[in-house]
């Protein structure tokens, strides 16, 4: 067997024992093709409750955190083949103003001969939404974060993590 | 179940990309199956190209093979795809194929524009479900597969892996 990159993990000892490395698997976001294993290269971290007052704009930041080592596409991507970050929210009757992403990151990877815009590490995406006159009777805000993973040699498929954030009453 | 292997040590790197690492890598298949007392066969395949012409295990018998999983999101795939038109171009006489597998969700309408631009040499079939599990599940693109004239499986390499090593690989098996 040929060597490879190991991290925390050695493969002879992953062969055998796959469920023993505590690296804080996560499976929560659904992969856009069935064939790719639930790995996820981003996670949407909990947000606080949201306090909504009728008739008045509010903001709600998301945060996503993004595993070491990888990247996700902006929300605008430097080449048209590539996927971008995208949230999207059922929310109504609240009316998404809008949502501002980070500025993203330009990277040379290997496998690229033109930059790359993209995020990293942990970006928050704001969302600006002008609440009804009337109380909407809403317990949470659902949301929906999209997104595609590479490092620099390899790709992991689009996926997209559904996720809540909390309505305050 | 001739992939069970294959499954074992396709698990084992989506641990190792949920430990923090890419997960890719490049895995002597044959090697580790001979020391498991098996022998990883190419698994059955029925997949058609753009212009809906099957393509099967049996068309790849006798050859060496170089079956690649990518999809047009995949940056480190696009590195690949010319040095497999040069492969093709240098090796097929010589009983050697290359055979690319998208796993683009939205199919032909996504790949044939970049076929179109590409103009392989090789053929470019649409992948789905059934035919990744028979493969062991494919955790990341792109994913490669060098099979010998046998028919068994000797290598797999998940990422971008250098020009020289699949060359070297593919005088090895000719």
């Amino acid at each position: 067997m040929k060597a490879r990159s190991s991290g925390c993990c050695d493969w002879a000892r992953l062969a055998g024992k796959l469920t023993a490395c505590a690296c804080g698997l996560s499976l929560a976001a659904a992969a856009g093709f069935g064939q790719f294993a639930g790995f996820s290269a981003a996670s949407v971290e909990p947000a606080p409750a949201v306090a909504l007052t009728p008739g008045a704009a509010v903001e709600v930041p998301v945060s996503v955190r993004i595993r070491k080592g990888y990247h996700i596409n902006s929300n605008r991507p430097l080449e048209d083949y590539l996927i971008p970050t995208k949230l999207s929210w059922d929310a109504a009757p609240l009316v998404v103003v809008s949502i501002d992403y980070p500025q993203a990151e330009e990277i040379s990877p290997s496998f690229s001969a033109k930059p790359l815009a993209v995020y990293s590490s942990r970006i928050v995406i704001r969302t600006r939404f002008q609440a009804p006159a009337a109380e909407t009777g809403l317990s949470e805000l659902k949301g929906k974060f999209r997104f595609q993973a590479c490092d620099d040699k390899s790709c992991l498929p689009p996926q997209t993590i559904d996720f809540s954030t909390p309505v305050r009453r | 179940m001739p992939n069970r292997l294959l499954r074992l040590t396709l698990s084992a790197v989506v641990l190792a990309a949920a430990c923090g690492t890419s997960g890719g890598g490049s895995e002597t298949v044959a090697a580790e199956a001979a020391a498991a007392g098996e022998t990883i066969w190419l698994p059955d395949f029925s997949l058609k190209d753009a212009n809906g012409k099957e393509f099967t295990k049996a068309d790849v018998e006798g050859r060496v093979v170089l079956l690649n999983f990518w999809a047009t999101w995949c940056g480190p795939c696009k590195i690949e795809m010319p040095w497999f038109i040069d492969f093709q171009r240098k090796y097929k006489d010589r009983g050697f194929m290359v055979l690319a597998v998208s796993l683009d969700e939205e199919g032909w309408e996504v790949v044939r524009p970049f076929t179109t631009e590409l103009k392989p040499n090789f053929p470019v079939l649409l992948g789905n479900d059934a035919m990744a599990e028979e493969f062991g599940g494919v955790v990341a693109l792109p994913t490669s597969f060098i099979v010998n004239k046998k028919g068994e499986i000797v290598t797999r390499h998940t990422g971008l892996v250098s020009k020289s090593e699949y060359e070297s690989e593919i005088e090895r098996l000719l």
